[in-house]
């Protein structure tokens, strides 16, 4: 019987450096002929390859992951490879990925990132309507409602179609007005009213607020961006005029718009507290899901988030958004909105499914295009499954419209709808207003003094763009 | 052609002979060191000279990571000088550096005596210790910005049950650095406590037998043989300590993304978002070519001063 394991020392074959030579060269050539086999079947060769990269947002994740997996079953020459980023990373890691080549086919972005940088700087491609199986750029158009597409379109050209669609309402907590005595159908309709209304509904366990009457979240310099935005188009004010270098951001119409959220949390009543809000940018809107704030503004992908563990499961409803010009309140059609905000005006906001011009295969474009298609042909499963509004013309009218809690409200909002306007060096003017805002709200500088000390820095960084 | 006819004569073409110089054995050796080393050094060739020589180029153009550069000249540097968040982040930096890596380098030395006798248990405080260091920083950082929440461990057991009202530690002007601090300081002591370890088993037990056979007391002992002794270690743990401290990236990343307004917004991360975010490449490679000569000097700085030192 021969000892295998013990090797010279009884005997057995001796690796001699010759051997040991032989053996690494047969090695070295079995590991290059390996590599260098077939890893896959012919048929799987010929598969376009696209990359997709989201946000996070559960219910849109697994909308998303389900569509994929059809689209791929219905193309088996088609892999979609999907990618969830997280939000907080998700803005920076697909520049950077743009950047160095390495990003995704398949773009979806916000519409202030699309307006501020992505189209400007070639990011984004033209629509191709014929891969995504419309017969021209004016059957694409029509598909959808007019400020659909406003998000994406620069020039006259289109750059992406809505994967989500978004006006802001308010969520109330409803359980928490009728257990102070008030009634939640009859809601703050200006900021007034929600600082009375907001005072009853506060709860406090010594000085810390277990329930704020009403807050706005305290996230990343997008949110900052939506949300002082949202106040801007109220008071007519502007971080920078329409002429893209004046920096008109400490001026009267902007200082009122910071003094409505500031009020909030450093004038008596205080109704609102930064220092006790969700930090979580994935859960948005954790705080009001949980009951720790009576009323915060809301969209309609948020309702998707509400879930039977919430607190607030069935004790919510969805109102129109404070205003500070409330007009003729539920017939928008009657107070048309105008520039100087006298009349109200809710945000509109979107982000965009869009092919990267940067993916120089041909093939890989015509799939993502293929792909865009597809995913935006469920606007029905989109609504039901995600809360996602994907406003293809007449959408208001389809069954799944209808089952959209609050459907009035949402779509009387739209009514009210501008997209906020962008600014040049748009990402480092948003990082530049979230520091204003939170030296301001979070450590209480007086709103003109804090957008005093931004201008400055706006407007190098404007000069500097 | 060229014929070898052994290994010390080669005949060209033309037949005439000559000795090829025959290498010492010293000669022999250091080739050998630089072949074995040659893939380490192009390997930071291409990873670190090349890409430091490249931004300083990149300093004096405006580009985008996705547009080509365009000569600026000294534009960006001069821009710099008005950057009011280029200087709050130097100021962040610096305050970071030191409020971290002085108490990090005092509790390491702390617990490096402590921990350097021969005890039973001493192998486990000193694996204890050193858990933290071989823990990612993004997974402390998230875990630390739980500890940190408002309803967080912190609050907890450090502020509640003496009747202190609980804080949002991460979104406070005042309290976020310190948050990050606290968090670094944890994170860091173990390595700077097995570095100076290393640095006290290297000093001969003789010295000290000396001195207490003269009488020397534990205070005299530690302030005449082990801090002298030490001044290598030190010197290697405030060069590390600044380098670290002066890159730090993550713990600001995670926890506060440089927030709230700009009290935790160090210079890499400046850097990183000036490149990536607001795309100015130029600007962040002027950023970069800054901090990088301030790692520089003050790493100078620090060998000049502990030589000075050792020579008093």
């Amino acid at each position: 019987m021969t000892n295998r394991g013990a090797g010279p020392r009884t005997g057995g074959h001796r690796v001699d450096r010759r051997t040991l030579a032989k053996g690494a060269i047969g090695a070295a050539a079995t590991a290059a002929l390996a590599t260098s086999l077939p890893v896959a079947p012919a048929a799987a060769q010929d598969k376009t390859v696209i990359k997709f990269w989201t946000h996070t947002h559960p219910p849109m994740v697994e909308l998303n992951k389900a569509l994929v997996a059809d689209f791929m079953a219905a193309n088996p020459d088609i892999e979609v490879q999907y990618e969830i980023i997280p939000n907080n990373e998700f803005a920076t890691k697909m520049l950077a990925s743009m950047g160095t080549g390495t990003g995704p086919d398949i773009i979806n972005m916000d519409d202030a990132q699309m307006r501020s940088t992505y189209i400007p700087k070639g990011l984004v491609q033209e629509v191709d309507p014929a891969n995504m199986g419309y017969g021209s750029l004016d059957d694409l158009k029509a598909a959808y409602i007019p400020t659909a597409l406003e998000g994406s379109t620069v020039d006259g050209k289109v750059y992406g179609v809505p994967s989500e669609f978004n006006v802001t309402a308010m969520a109330v907590n409803d359980a928490a007005f009728t257990e102070v005595g008030l009634d939640p159908k009859a809601p703050p309709a200006d900021w007034t009213a929600v600082t009375e209304q907001g005072a009853k509904l506060v709860v406090k366990d010594g000085d810390t607020f277990t329930r704020r009457g009403f807050d706005f979240t305290y996230l990343h310099a997008g949110w900052y961006h939506n949300l002082f935005g949202t106040l801007l188009l109220q008071t007519g004010g502007r971080v920078v005029a329409e002429d893209g270098t004046t920096v008109t951001v400490a001026e009267a119409p902007s200082v009122e718009a910071l003094h409505i959220w500031y009020d909030l949390i450093w004038k008596e009543p205080k109704i609102a507290d930064p220092t006790v809000a969700n930090q979580d940018a994935t859960v948005p809107y954790q705080d009001f899901l949980d009951g720790k704030v009576a009323m915060m503004p809301f969209n309609p992908w948020g309702m998707g988030l509400i879930t039977s563990d919430s607190v607030v499961a069935d004790t919510w409803s969805i109102a129109p958004l404070p205003q500070k010009h409330p007009g003729s309140a539920g017939t928008p059609e009657a107070t048309p909105v105008s520039a100087d905000g006298a009349g109200p005006v809710t945000p509109l906001y979107a982000y965009y499914w869009s092919v990267n011009a940067l993916t120089t295969d041909e093939k890989k474009k015509a799939a993502a295009f293929k792909f865009i298609g597809y995913i935006s042909s469920f606007p029905g499963r989109w609504l039901k499954e995600s809360s996602f509004i994907q406003p293809k013309t007449g959408w208001e009218d389809s069954e799944e419209a209808k089952e959209l809690p609050f459907f009035e409200v949402w779509s009387s909002e739209m009514l009210k709808g501008q997209f906020l306007p962008v600014t040049p060096a748009g990402e480092q003017v948003d990082t530049l207003m979230k520091s204003a805002l939170e030296q301001s709200l979070l450590s209480g500088e007086d709103p003109q003094e804090a957008l005093d000390g931004v201008k400055p820095q706006i407007e190098a960084a404007i000069a500097s763009s | 052609m060229s014929t070898t006819v052994d290994p010390d004569r080669t005949i060209d073409v033309v037949g005439v002979a000559y000795h090829r110089p025959r290498l010492s054995h010293m000669q022999k050796r250091n080739l050998w060191g630089f072949l074995f080393t040659l893939p380490a050094l192009c390997f930071f060739l291409v990873f670190a000279i090349i890409p430091i020589a490249r931004t300083f180029y990149l300093s004096f153009f405006t580009f985008s990571v996705v547009e080509k550069p365009v000569f600026a000249g000294w534009e960006n540097y001069r821009a710099l000088l008005d950057d009011q968040r280029f200087h709050a982040s130097l100021v962040n930096s610096f305050a970071y550096v030191f409020m971290t890596y002085i108490p990090v380098a005092i509790i390491a030395l702390a617990l490096a005596l402590a921990l350097n006798v021969r005890l039973r248990a001493v192998g486990f405080f000193r694996t204890l210790y050193f858990i933290p260091v071989v823990m990612s920083w993004v997974v402390v950082s998230a875990i630390w910005k739980m500890i940190f929440n408002r309803q967080g461990l912190m609050n907890a057991f450090f502020l509640e049950p003496f009747g202190i009202a609980p804080k949002n530690w991460l979104t406070d002007q005042d309290w976020a650095p310190r948050a990050i601090v606290i968090m670094s300081v944890w994170k860091e002591v173990g390595f700077f406590m097995v570095v100076f370890l290393a640095g006290l088993q290297q000093i001969p037990s003789d010295y000290y037998e000396a001195a207490r056979v003269d009488g020397a007391s534990g205070w005299q002992l530690f302030r005449s043989i082990t801090m002298p002794l030490l001044r290598p270690t030190l010197l290697f743990v405030s060069v590390i300590g600044m380098i670290t401290g002066l890159q730090v990236f993550v713990p600001q990343w995670v926890m506060t993304q440089g927030g709230p307004v700009t009290a935790t917004l160090v210079m890499s991360l400046n850097i990183y978002q000036t490149a990536f975010v607001f795309l100015k490449g130029g600007t962040a490679a002027a950023m970069s070519v800054v901090l990088f000569l301030i790692i520089g000097s003050v790493t100078l700085v620090q060998f000049w001063l502990n030589r000075l030192g050792a020579n008093d």
